[in-house]
């Protein structure tokens, strides 16, 4: 898979967070998004898959050569999308294994989901995840960190030929985050690219990014490889801001130290 | 039973006529004079009564309607679970169509089945437990209809008639449940069932209790449940509403708790176009516990008016009330919850919540808690939540895959499934398959 974002720009509420986003790219490869609070790295990841609240206000994403920006939700995960979400949703009502079970039968189509329930189990073992969770009802009552892992576990199980971890680290402590690049790790033996999206070294340390792109203030500043990670480590994101030239921006919050 | 092809049956003379063609105990039919009497007096609810403001039957011409005549229905009893049952009752039209009883419960005085083959004078039945189920049965309706609430618990308790009993004595307990069946094939017809129960001292037992009709076919169902459940005694009680969108139904429920006894009761309103229920459980004694559940699903142009009562009037009780649906197309639910808290009654512990999912535009609902505390030393409360479909829980399951009506189906039966989880375990899954086929069905017929 590959995609092509370009030049994007996207709004919510009338307030402008991306403001012309450039990047490309494709299935076996992992890319680390780092940038400080504000920066546009959450927007970018709900635009690609369709939150409704976000309004694109230009430019494309094209996914092997077709524009997605119009496709409903749903459209876009058939095609092998898949977002690892930073605050997931609480769904009452609906068990994880009901919900995984037809969500698996959608991608894979009926009839096609033989061995779920061992798979599921499987998966749920290597995510350490306790089996009685199947009939919790969907991340309600769960802690952060069950809430991650569940993201985890559903992209275990819904094999996306690239997703995008939005945060997934936060929060976590170093057992949980280990538990998490474990399963995005697994997924990268095979034909599987992600977009790991922080501002934290420390999930990428578990999870060797190909490239590191820096966000800053709605655009790509710089994208580089893992020397990129070791000099925002050393130096903070002001570094980057001397280094670009980039003005405080109003509508930006201020960049907390990390 | 006794009817005629003209009987009408609002009018006195009709009723009275009925009433003297009945070979039930004199005390049955002093209840049932009575009855007129306070019938004959009172004026039919209007919307200037708090009950009934939001639910209007001027409209209704109940001198229209004679009671149900035999017809084809049969019953689809909802054991097709598998499941054993304690007992088994099906009306059809008015008439009994089946009654069992499980030899070994009949033989510890178990008494399960007709109510008017129980009263019938002619039966002969002189058995210890047929004498203790009459006396029980007595004292339970001669209690009830010490005055009349309005005019349609009047016109019940003078015309009911066909109706069902169970009597458990002292300290049986019945694992599997019995269940009840009320069908009804008839056209422009009363049907007016009378059920009671008696659950004595330390006694277990589950009722599960379904009203139907055809497809077709204007039926009012006016019926009335009265349950007592004496010490330590537990008593559950599913009753399925679910008549066709020309019918109306009007059911009044109440249920004496005693010390330390139990009662669990779970509604599920479906059809009907005017549905008004009421239940009424009163905690009488010390550790009392009442738990009364809905779930309903409203659409087309249905009414549904449900009330419920906890009535605290002992120390240290514990009631709660959930009642959860989905409104769709132009459907008007209300839901009318009172905790009302005598001045005996400190430590009492209740709640109720009444949460509504309006599906569309066009759907209404309104939630009315209300509460009237007279002691001090309880803790009571209330919540009530009406609103949409969360875009955000949406979006989530879009992500996932799920087209969007997919998912929104999903999140429709979650909502459900929070209460439908507290329904009997035997008719869970049975529930759980009705909710799916009326939402579907309701999402299908959208895409015409």
């Amino acid at each position: 898979m590959n995609i092509k974002i370009k030049d994007l720009c996207a709004s919510i509420n009338g307030q402008p967070i991306l403001k012309g986003v450039d990047l490309e790219l494709n299935s076996g490869e992992v890319h680390a998004l780092m940038g400080p609070n504000g920066s546009g790295k959450s927007t970018l990841s709900n635009v690609i898959i369709g939150h409704p609240s976000f309004e694109v206000t230009g430019g494309e994403v094209l996914v092997d050569g077709e524009n997605i920006l119009e496709m409903e939700p749903h459209e876009r995960a058939r095609l092998g999308l898949f977002l690892a979400f930073q605050y997931p949703v609480e769904v009452p009502g609906v068990t994880v294994g009901r919900f995984l079970k037809r969500a698996v039968d959608i991608r894979a189509g009926e009839g096609n989901t033989k061995g779920f329930v061992k798979k599921l189990r499987e998966m749920m073992d290597y995510m350490e995840i306790d089996q009685q969770f199947i009939n919790r009802y969907l991340n309600e009552g769960f802690s952060g960190g069950e809430k991650k892992r569940m993201e985890i576990l559903q992209m275990l199980m819904l094999k996306p030929d690239f997703a995008i971890l939005d945060e997934t680290d936060s929060g976590l402590d170093i057992d949980a985050l280990q538990v998490v690049a474990k399963g995005v790790n697994r997924l990268r033996e095979g034909d599987f690219g992600a977009l790991v999206i922080t501002h934290y070294q420390r999930i990428l340390n578990h999870i060797r990014p190909d490239y590191v792109h820096i966000m800053y203030q709605g655009r790509i500043v710089t994208s580089g490889g893992n020397e990129l990670v070791d000099a925002l480590e050393a130096n903070g994101y002001d570094w980057i801001r001397q280094q670009y030239g980039i003005e405080e921006d109003s509508d930006v919050k201020p960049v907390t130290s990390d | 039973m006794s009817s005629t092809e003209t009987a009408v049956f609002s009018g006195t003379q009709q009723i009275e006529q009925y009433i003297e063609s009945l070979r039930e105990p004199d005390w049955m039919l002093a209840i049932r004079r009575r009855a007129l009497a306070a019938f004959n007096k009172m004026e039919w609810p209007t919307t200037e009564d708090e009950e009934w403001r939001r639910s209007d039957i001027s409209s209704y011409d109940f001198d229209s309607y004679s009671f149900d005549k035999p017809g084809d229905s049969a019953a689809d009893v909802l054991s097709a679970d598998g499941e054993q049952r304690a007992g088994v009752a099906c009306f059809s039209d008015g008439s009994c169509s089946q009654v069992t009883l499980d030899d070994s419960l009949a033989r510890q005085g178990v008494v399960f089945g007709s109510l008017s083959a129980l009263l019938d004078s002619r039966s002969g039945n002189s058995s210890h437990e047929h004498a203790a189920a009459l006396t029980a049965v007595r004292r339970l309706l001669e209690k009830r209809t010490a005055d009349f609430e309005n005019r349609l618990f009047a016109w019940h308790y003078a015309t009911w008639n066909h109706g069902v009993v169970l009597y458990v004595p002292r300290f049986v307990e019945i694992k599997a449940p019995f269940e009840i069946q009320f069908e009804t094939s008839a056209d422009e017809a009363l049907s007016a069932p009378q059920i009671v129960v008696v659950m004595e001292q330390g006694a277990r037992a589950t009722l599960l209790h379904s009203a139907r009709s055809a497809d077709e076919g204007e039926v009012i169902l006016n019926e009335a449940i009265d349950v007592d459940v004496a010490d330590a005694a537990y008593f559950e009680l599913f009753t399925h509403y679910d008549l066709n969108i020309d019918c109306t139904t009007f059911s009044n429920g109440r249920a004496d708790v005693a010390k330390d006894a139990a009662f669990h009761s779970f509604v599920s309103s479906f059809g009907s176009m005017f549905t008004k229920l009421r239940f009424d459980a009163e905690l009488n004694g010390t550790g009392g516990d009442i738990d009364l559940d809905g779930l309903y699903f409203g659409n087309q142009d249905q009414h549904m008016d449900l009330r419920t009562v906890q009535s605290h009037n002992a120390y240290n009780a514990n009631s709660r009330t959930f009642y959860k649906g989905a409104v769709k197309d132009e459907a008007h639910v209300i839901y009318q919850g009172l905790i009302r808290v005598a001045r005996n009654a400190s430590q009492t512990d209740a709640y109720l919540t009444n949460n509504t999912l309006l599906l569309n535009n066009g759907a209404r609902a309104d939630s009315i808690p209300g509460l009237n505390i007279n002691t001090d030393d309880v803790k009571c409360s209330h919540g009530s939540t009406t609103g949409k479909i969360d875009p955000l829980q949406l979006f989530y399951l879009q992500s996932r895959g799920f087209p969007y009506d997919a998912a929104r189906i999903m999140l429709v039966q979650g909502f459900l499934e929070q209460v439908l989880v507290r329904a009997p375990q035997p008719v869970q899954d049975w529930l759980r398959e009705l909710v799916e086929q009326r939402i579907l069905a309701q999402y299908d017929s959208d895409e015409e």
